[in-house]
């Protein structure tokens, strides 16, 4: 828009007749857009940049160790998805890594977590995993948003 | 094409029969005519392998507007590769993938002709079964947007 503008007003000036300006300005006038309270947006989102990213990592991480809580749940049986308790060894290796900022990993490393997750030729998939993931993402969403108004 | 009223099982069967009439059966020959090769459930009998099966696995939607009964409705369909080893499995996942990816827009048939909008491929997880005989397969999420 401003490239239109500057163009414009090259065109007046070169022209130089009262009729061609009179109507330039008028176009300048339909195409004069003013944002009011920009500068103090910009100030205030500049002060509070910190703070937000700070909150924003912090509800990251918090989602992980609720999705684990949720994954839990699910291989205890507390939810839609079948029991996967015989020793426990599955349910306790559910961890959370929060090591990186903005990012939060829930893992297992057992093996036949994988098996359990997917299914296989012998067994149906019980999507621990994958349903805590959809049960929790609007909830997740909710906090995101809510850590950073 | 999908309607608004059975909407989950008609993605479902649209995907199911789009792979069934495209991908080439690599048993063509061999595998007995009561056997599908394309499945919409996890099969319980003894089945030939390699094949392929299709699931409605989540559903999601949003508003289109405030005061709007309209919704965008967002697929999740598994579409699982189970084959018997390492070059089948991705030769079969190749042609899935292709043909998912280019039945879009041109031509009869497309995801578009049946009202299903925005394509994307969001994984495709490896669970291979152990043993040089295990069943090796890939579970490739898909997704698909319908406007009810």
């Amino acid at each position: 828009m401003l490239v239109i503008i500057n163009r414009m007003v090259i065109y007046v000036k070169l022209i130089r007749k009262k009729l061609l300006l009179w109507w330039n300005l008028v176009i300048l006038n339909m195409l004069n857009v003013q944002v009011k309270g920009l500068r103090k947006a910009i100030r205030h989102l500049g002060k509070n940049r910190a703070k937000k990213l700070s909150a924003l990592n912090q509800s990251i991480h918090n989602a992980g160790f609720l999705l684990e809580g949720e994954v839990k749940n699910s291989i205890a049986g507390r939810k839609a998805e079948p029991r996967s308790v015989d020793t426990g060894q599955f349910m306790n290796s559910v961890s959370t890594d929060n090591s990186k900022r903005f990012q939060s990993r829930v893992f297992t490393a057992v093996k036949h977590g994988r098996y359990l997750e997917y299914g296989t030729s012998r067994i149906k998939p019980r999507r621990h995993f994958q349903n805590s993931g959809y049960r929790l993402k609007p909830k997740i969403i909710k906090n995101i948003q809510s850590a950073l108004t | 094409m999908v309607s608004t009223s059975t909407l989950l099982s008609d993605t479902i069967l649209f995907v199911r029969n789009t792979l069934r009439t495209n991908v080439t059966d690599p048993l063509l020959s061999t595998r007995p005519s009561t056997e599908k090769w394309v499945m919409t459930s996890y099969p319980r009998r003894a089945v030939s392998y390699p094949n392929i099966t299709v699931k409605g696995v989540n559903l999601s939607d949003v508003p289109l507007g405030q005061q709007s009964e309209q919704r965008r409705v967002e697929f999740e369909i598994e579409v699982r590769i189970w084959a018997r080893n390492e070059k089948e499995k991705n030769n079969l996942f190749d042609s899935v993938y292709t043909h998912m990816r280019t039945n879009q827009f041109t031509g009869a048939g497309t995801s578009y002709n049946a009202n299903l909008y925005d394509f994307d491929l969001l994984s495709a997880v490896e669970v291979d079964e152990e043993g040089e005989q295990g069943i090796k397969s890939r579970v490739c999420m898909y997704k698909y947007n319908f406007i009810t």
